[in-house]
């Protein structure tokens, strides 16, 4: 279970994440939504100690030290492979540091998207890097895997196949943290929402209840961010000047 | 013999060359800098004799002190020696280009494998550099003593060896 109590960051003056609360538990597929600059990422790197912060984050009940910290995994569109080693030598090293590497689940991975294994992976396309970096993060061995925004490049025939390999692949203990903004692409594959607005938690809601009112994401995101669907045609009647 | 892997005290995707690459540069520059103090004691060495006839002859004189021909002659093994501060941060900005590799670094259950992977060659540089110059100090010292004829050795000569700082 990865608990968040009161999780607050400032960036400067500015406040990016204030005070969130949220409980994650094992098996559960959550998407993170919200604008740029809502706190999604900030909220990620918190988890994984790569900033810090106030309040408290726990596994399990306890701290995440270096020891819990390999039962964390991460992707990201920033990718954090390097970029000078081929995927083999990724696979030695992440061997050798994670003992609960899945060397099967890589190899698979690797087949299914035809990534090279012998190629410096700053070679790669966009698009495959993507891919590499989620296939490092799903082959780890880490029981929660955070993914933010790892497929900011890829086409959506693409995005399709990783969301049904995932869904394929994925133990009933593993948990997948994923940070997006294609609502409606994810909406299928999610177990839960959680909704980021200026840093703070606006909605969590998982996809029965969601279900159960009849609603799909995208229309619980409009409701919560209190979108307004004529404010486009507003908009344009003002630019153009026409009347109604 | 077994080559020494230098592949688990670099960061990732770095050459495994660039350890040794690293010292030897450092070393090569103690040695060339140092080659100053060569040709000034050569120099100062010379003007105690005089040619005549074809034969040297020592005519005496006072050499100047070792401090004075030392001089900038360990120049290359400091300069080497700081060189290290870059190539450490060189090391870990490494983890910043074409990807955020450091955040995996940073994730890794043994917590010293970044420091290690960025301050290993530094911390070694800057050791051999420092002893380099000891050594070059200590070998510099003993031509000066041991070829300089005694009544041309200022009389401070043993005071100038430690007044180096």
């Amino acid at each position: 279970m990865l608990e968040l109590k009161r999780v607050c960051k400032n960036y400067g003056q500015k406040r990016a994440l204030d005070m969130v609360d949220l409980t994650i538990g094992p098996g559960e597929i959550v998407g993170l939504f919200g604008e740029n600059g809502a706190g999604k990422t900030t909220l990620m790197k918190c988890i994984l100690g790569l900033i810090p912060h106030m309040g408290v984050i726990t596994l399990d009940g306890k701290p995440i030290d270096r020891k819990r910290m390999a039962r964390l995994s991460f992707a990201t569109c920033e990718h954090s492979f390097f970029p000078n080693l081929t995927p083999q030598a990724h696979r030695e090293f992440y061997k050798g540091q994670f003992p609960t590497f899945r060397d099967k689940r890589f190899k698979a991975l690797m087949e299914f998207f035809q990534l090279p294994m012998g190629k410096a992976v700053r070679t790669f396309s966009t698009g495959q890097k993507n891919q590499f970096e989620v296939i490092m993060a799903l082959s780890q061995g880490a029981d929660y895997i955070l993914m933010d925004e790892p497929f900011a490049g890829n086409d959506v025939f693409n995005r399709e196949d990783f969301y049904k390999v995932l869904l394929g692949i994925l133990e009933p203990t593993e948990t997948v943290i994923l940070s997006t903004h294609l609502l409606e692409e994810v909406s299928g594959f999610i177990s839960r929402g959680v909704l980021l607005r200026g840093g703070q938690v606006v909605g969590d809601v998982s996809t029965l209840e969601l279900d159960e009112k009849g609603m799909n994401i995208l229309d619980y995101v409009k409701q919560t961010y209190h979108y307004q669907p004529d404010r486009v045609s507003k908009a344009l009647r003002e630019l153009t000047g026409e009347e109604e | 013999m077994k080559k020494f892997d230098w592949s688990g005290v670099l960061p990732l995707g770095i050459s495994q060359r660039q350890g040794p690459k690293v010292l030897i540069t450092g070393l090569t520059a103690g040695l060339l800098v140092n080659c100053i103090y060569l040709l000034r004691y050569a120099s100062a060495y010379g003007d105690l004799f005089r040619w005549v006839n074809g034969k040297r002859v020592y005519v005496g004189g006072i050499i100047p002190t070792f401090r004075q021909l030392l001089d900038r002659g360990l120049y290359g093994c400091w300069m080497a020696m700081l060189a290290m501060l870059p190539l450490a941060w060189y090391y870990w900005r490494s983890h910043y280009w074409g990807s955020k590799s450091i955040y995996t670094m940073r994730r890794l259950p043994d917590g010293s494998q970044l420091r290690r992977r960025c301050l290993t060659i530094p911390l070694l540089g800057a050791a051999v550099f420092f002893l380099e110059a000891m050594i070059l100090w200590q070998l510099d010292f003993l031509l000066y003593w041991f070829f300089t004829p005694e009544a041309s050795l200022p009389s401070v000569h043993w005071m100038a060896l430690w007044s180096l700082w």
